[in-house]
């Protein structure tokens, strides 16, 4: 099977009276096209080809990602695995381009993939615009093959496909749903790479069980953003919500943010609750919103908040990676029900872009708990490492 | 503890006065919540095709071309609309070929309780059967445990799916009746796996009504 699943459950076996006899399929990776015993699979051979790998970037890298970028160009070259703890709106991205252009010169197939979709789309556009003379294949959801798959930026599923192909693998975001539930996928990267490759694991918030399954190889922690200030530190409020009413207290919160000209997200982790609040305060403000996974307009929702269409945004846990954009503030909803990591990502919205480097985070809370201040804790951790390293300024 | 037969997810049925004498769920809360939106309501839809109609629309114009063309069946039976987790489960089951769904759909399917003579699945033809190792129809009512007779066969034709309704209009019949059952005086039901213009099903009455059977009603699992 093309998903190496082992797991009897995913395997369904029928009576098929067409073709009298018995069929068994995997229902495991059936969304890539089914794999049974009657159909037979066309398999093309792994080959590897050079091209140059030249890329354009628009700035210089900072001290910070010119370091992280030598030691991945290193381990590509001795096919050695890391994994790059940092810290969230480092600039990991970037860091990865000298490595892939070492790589294609070589001739070695590149893969960067990850567990988002979201993630891969704008990794894909800022990987696109880099390498404009490359032949990048971007496969998600019903985006198909148009080169010969030597470079490719894809969701991790994708890998089911290819086997024994890549020597670098870069996985961003390896901690994101599914990745984190799912082990089997950790197999599909396994499965899809060279006798010689190199895994490059890419997160700002490696789980416990993450730093076990990935003891072999190094941690490069990176604990400074490329702008070179520290991680805005998460402020904790004290806030009973009550979602069948309007509630002066973040009324007043929210009227000031836009008295400041300021976007906000407005976390919560239920999207029942989330949609009962968005009722109560629809009428007070022109620009407001809610976006979670089940909603059909998104993708469309989450553009036109990039294009500043609305200011306050009420959203579930969907935006809390790869979302990037300049004034933004969080507030956090019963912040007591977040994991840490899911609180730290949430905390890495704010103050992503040069021009605005610092902003609000605030944590409602109905009691404070361990995970918050495991979350604040880190924060903070990351910003005095930077400070003895001398990579932020202030 | 219970596993879930649509999304694998270990759900616990409540134990209480109102579930003792039912039997046990197949399904999780939240996949029922899925089915029971994509419910078919018989309010503003044609008595008999179940289309919906505009608000000034009075006769079914859908049944009155028909009706032009065929003698029409005499009712249309079905539960769901072709739309949100309906149209998802039927396209993985069709198109990619996950026969482990005819259980799910068997599960949620409920043939009319009139009594009939016969209950004949709407045939493919046999080359896509055989490209698809299975018969979407007959599949599903093998998993409901229903007595039926494979009476007709279908020539190839194209995918219905992928003509527009002229198109579908102009063809020619593609059924044939292959086996010699007396249907003089029968009640039939036949059964397909979705309803968008009734051409096929009318196509498999007319060849069907030379064997001057009495009622003819259709059951199918989307609409």
């Amino acid at each position: 099977m093309q998903c190496h699943t082992n797991q009897p459950s995913h395997y369904y076996k029928y009576y098929s009276e067409v073709l009298n006899k018995y069929i068994v399929y995997c229902r495991n990776c059936i969304n890539l096209g089914r794999m049974d015993n009657v159909h037979s699979v066309f398999i093309t051979a792994s080959r590897n080809c050079v091209s140059p790998g030249t890329f354009q970037l628009q700035f210089d890298l900072s001290e910070q990602q010119s370091y992280a970028s030598n030691e991945i160009l290193a381990a590509t070259k001795a096919f050695r695995s890391k994994l790059l703890y940092a810290v969230t709106g480092a600039g990991k991205t970037e860091m990865i381009f000298e490595a892939i252009q070492y790589a294609r010169s070589q001739g070695y197939n590149v893969a960067v993939v990850s567990p988002r979709v979201d993630v891969v789309i704008e990794v894909s556009m800022r990987i696109t615009e880099a390498f404009q003379q490359e032949d990048i294949d971007v496969l998600y959801q019903g985006h198909g093959q148009k080169y010969n798959g030597h470079f490719i930026v894809a969701t991790i599923h994708q890998l089911y496909r290819f086997k024994r192909h890549f020597n670098l693998i870069i996985v961003d975001e390896v901690d994101a749903f599914p990745l984190d539930i799912d082990p089997s996928l950790f197999e599909a990267v396994k499965h899809a790479s060279n006798k010689h490759c190199s895994h490059i694991y890419m997160t700002a918030t490696p789980s416990k069980n993450l730093l076990q399954r990935l003891n072999y190889i190094d941690v490069i922690v990176l604990p400074a953003r490329f702008h070179r200030h520290s991680l805005p530190i998460p402020h904790f409020k004290y806030f009973n919500l009550k979602p069948h009413q309007i509630q002066r207290k973040l009324l007043n919160i929210l009227r000031k943010q836009i008295t400041n000209q300021r976007y906000t997200l407005v976390f919560f982790n239920n999207i029942q609750l989330m949609k009962e609040t968005y009722n109560q305060y629809k009428t007070r403000f022109k620009s407001i919103t809610y976006v979670h996974s089940d909603d059909v307009y998104r993708l469309e929702k989450v553009k036109d908040l990039r294009n500043g269409k609305y200011q306050i945004v009420f959203t579930t846990t969907i935006l809390e990676r790869g979302f990037t954009m300049a004034n933004l503030d969080v507030i956090v909803c019963n912040s007591h029900n977040f994991s840490t990591n899911a609180l730290i990502q949430i905390a890495g919205r704010v103050g992503r872009k040069r021009e605005d480097p610092s902003g609000l985070v605030l944590f409602l809370h109905e009691g404070i708990t361990f995970k918050m201040l495991q979350a604040r804790k880190n924060i903070k951790r990351m910003n005095q490492l930077a400070r003895e390293k001398g990579w932020i300024d202030d | 503890m219970t596993k879930c037969i649509q999304c694998q997810a270990t759900y616990i049925e409540p134990f209480n006065a109102k579930t003792f004498y039912k039997k046990a769920s197949k399904f999780c809360d939240s996949c029922l919540g899925l089915w029971h939106k994509a419910k078919l309501s018989s309010e503003n839809r044609c008595q008999r095709c179940l289309k919906r109609l505009d608000i000034n629309e009075t006769a079914c114009l859908d049944c009155k071309y028909l009706a032009s063309k065929f003698k029409l069946m005499h009712q249309l039976y079905c539960n769901y609309q072709y739309q949100g987790i309906v149209k998802q489960l039927l396209h993985e089951y069709k198109f990619m070929k996950d026969v482990a769904l005819a259980e799910v759909l068997a599960a949620q399917m409920q043939l009319p309780k009139m009594k009939y003579d016969y209950v004949i699945p709407i045939p493919s033809s046999r080359e896509r059967d055989q490209a698809r190792t299975f018969n979407p129809v007959t599949c599903v009512l093998d998993h409901m445990n229903v007595v039926y007779e494979s009476l007709l066969i279908a020539k190839v034709r194209p995918k219905q799916s992928v003509l527009g309704k002229l198109h579908r209009a102009e063809l020619t019949n593609p059924f044939e009746i292959v086996q010699n059952i007396d249907l003089e005086n029968k009640n039939i039901l036949l059964v397909d796996d979705i309803y968008t213009t009734g051409l096929t099903v009318h196509n498999a009455l007319a060849t069907l009504l030379v064997r001057k059977i009495r009622k003819f009603d259709v059951f199918t699992f989307a609409r």
